[in-house]
């Protein structure tokens, strides 16, 4: 275990402008008030003399905060490298000229649709328009700017037109996921969560563009990864007694802060509460938390706990990738992939009815 | 390396001690690299005074090993590796 981790996704504010249904981190159960400025301050300096490499500010969306340069020039105090996790819709040149001042480095902005057709139908009336006015102003200032899609159905079929529109804007890198089933994503899985064929087709196109721009796509995109261990698959031998899941970045090298200031393994998982800023120290938790160490073990898991899954060829997908991906199903962590592959539809159905909401 | 140069650790670079090893890590550019104990006191000493031969004598004390040569060569790729990410 590292001393303090090396990279933290900070929520500074649950606020935002947007209501996303694919959003992870939108209607969270059992939340506490935001933390308050001067506490974020403290959180800061704790981070800061921990020595953490980087920090992602993160939201909601982080600029509706009221005093998010003050926060941002606290953290300019100490060498920590920052990026930045926005919709973009509240970035105008000014604003994307004192986020270059402030030493924000990258910035992930939200990127769900090629048109407003498609993206104002993700993300509300007017977003387009906003999204890439803000995407054009980071870019005219030299900001390295990361395109985040989530794939639904309101928007699966535009992976194309998505890339395209990024090329074509000057941003440096784009990336397709998986919806997750935190927040408004788990209100609405039924409506916006791909089917069976859907995720497939859509792995095989982004694979596609991947090859057609090259460096374009991020490689930790899940629809290249899960492509990836498609390939590997073919020399995977299954298991039938049980399967060792080897741990990943949550809590290893990384974790998350809400704006509660509760503390999870990664950005992805909300509801895993650690331990809270307002009662006990940053390192305390990040050390001695007992859900952040158990995340830290390779899990042994009893197939026969889930029989459905012994020998099947699709282990390699469902249980050797990111602890968010059982997570969320009834068993947490120790259970298979909200993304099974067998049955295909079938699991799907599963999926969707019994999913933690 | 020519032994005349007498390397020293850039300024903007964070040094993290850790239960083993340690980590070096630019802010800037976000390069991160892991150091074991070996590496560690060789990071301890690039403090502008101590030119290649010095470090080679002490990392031979330090250490007890003979073999100079294996030193100097282990020691030239740990500096180019440094100066290559902009460490030193």
């Amino acid at each position: 275990m590292y001393s303090a981790p090396l990279n933290i996704c900070f929520g500074i504010t649950s606020r935002c402008n947007l209501s996303c249904k694919h959003c992870i981190n939108r209607n969270i159960p059992h939340t506490d008030p935001d933390l308050t400025t001067e506490e974020l301050f403290r959180v800061i300096d704790q981070l800061g003399d921990a020595k953490v490499f980087q920090v992602n500010i993160f939201g909601g969306e982080p600029l509706t905060h009221p005093d998010f340069f003050l926060i941002v020039e606290r953290l300019n105090k100490y060498p920590i490298r920052l990026t930045l996790n926005t919709n973009g819709t509240l970035i105008d040149s000014k604003i994307a000229k004192r986020l270059k001042e402030h030493k924000i480095r990258g910035v992930t902005v939200s990127f769900d649709g090629s048109c407003p057709e498609v993206m104002d139908a993700a993300r509300g009336v007017g977003t387009f328009k906003k999204n890439i006015k803000g995407i054009e102003a980071l870019l005219s200032e030299g900001i390295y700017v990361l395109l985040s899609a989530t794939l639904t159905k309101i928007n699966y079929k535009d992976t194309r037109g998505m890339t395209m529109l990024g090329k074509k804007l000057g941003a440096n890198l784009i990336r397709f996921n998986h919806v997750f089933f935190a927040g408004n994503a788990a209100c609405f899985a039924k409506e916006i969560y791909l089917s069976h064929d859907e995720e497939l087709g859509t792995i095989e196109e982004i694979h596609r563009l991947n090859k057609e721009f090259p460096g374009f796509i991020d490689n930790s995109s899940t629809y290249l990864c899960q492509r990836g261990k498609l390939e590997e698959m073919k020399d995977y031998e299954p298991a039938y007694d049980k399967i060792s899941v080897p741990p990943c970045g949550a809590a290893q090298d990384k974790c998350n802060i809400r704006p509660d200031g509760w503390i999870t393994p990664c950005e992805i998982i909300w509801e895993a509460k650690c331990g809270n800023l307002r009662k006990q120290s940053f390192l305390d938790i990040w050390r001695n938390s007992k859900l952040m160490n158990e995340f830290r073990k390779t899990l042994e898991i009893d197939l026969n706990t889930i029989p459905e899954c012994k020998g099947c060829k699709y282990q390699l997908i469902c249980f050797i990738g990111h602890r968010c991906d059982p997570y969320y199903y009834p068993g947490g962590i120790k259970d298979r992939s909200v993304y099974c592959w067998l049955n295909n539809d079938k699991k799907k159905g599963k999926v969707l009815d019994v999913v933690k909401r | 390396m020519s032994s005349s140069d007498n390397p020293k650790v850039s300024s903007k670079i964070v040094y993290r001690e850790e239960s083993e090893g340690a980590l070096l890590f630019d802010p800037d550019t976000g390069a991160v690299k892991i150091l074991n104990d070996t590496g560690k006191f060789i990071w301890a000493n690039l403090d502008g005074k101590t030119n290649r031969d010095s470090l080679v004598a002490k990392i031979k004390e330090a250490f007890d090993i003979s073999d100079t040569k294996k030193v100097k060569e282990d020691l030239d790729k740990f500096l180019s590796d440094l100066k290559k990410l902009k460490f030193i």
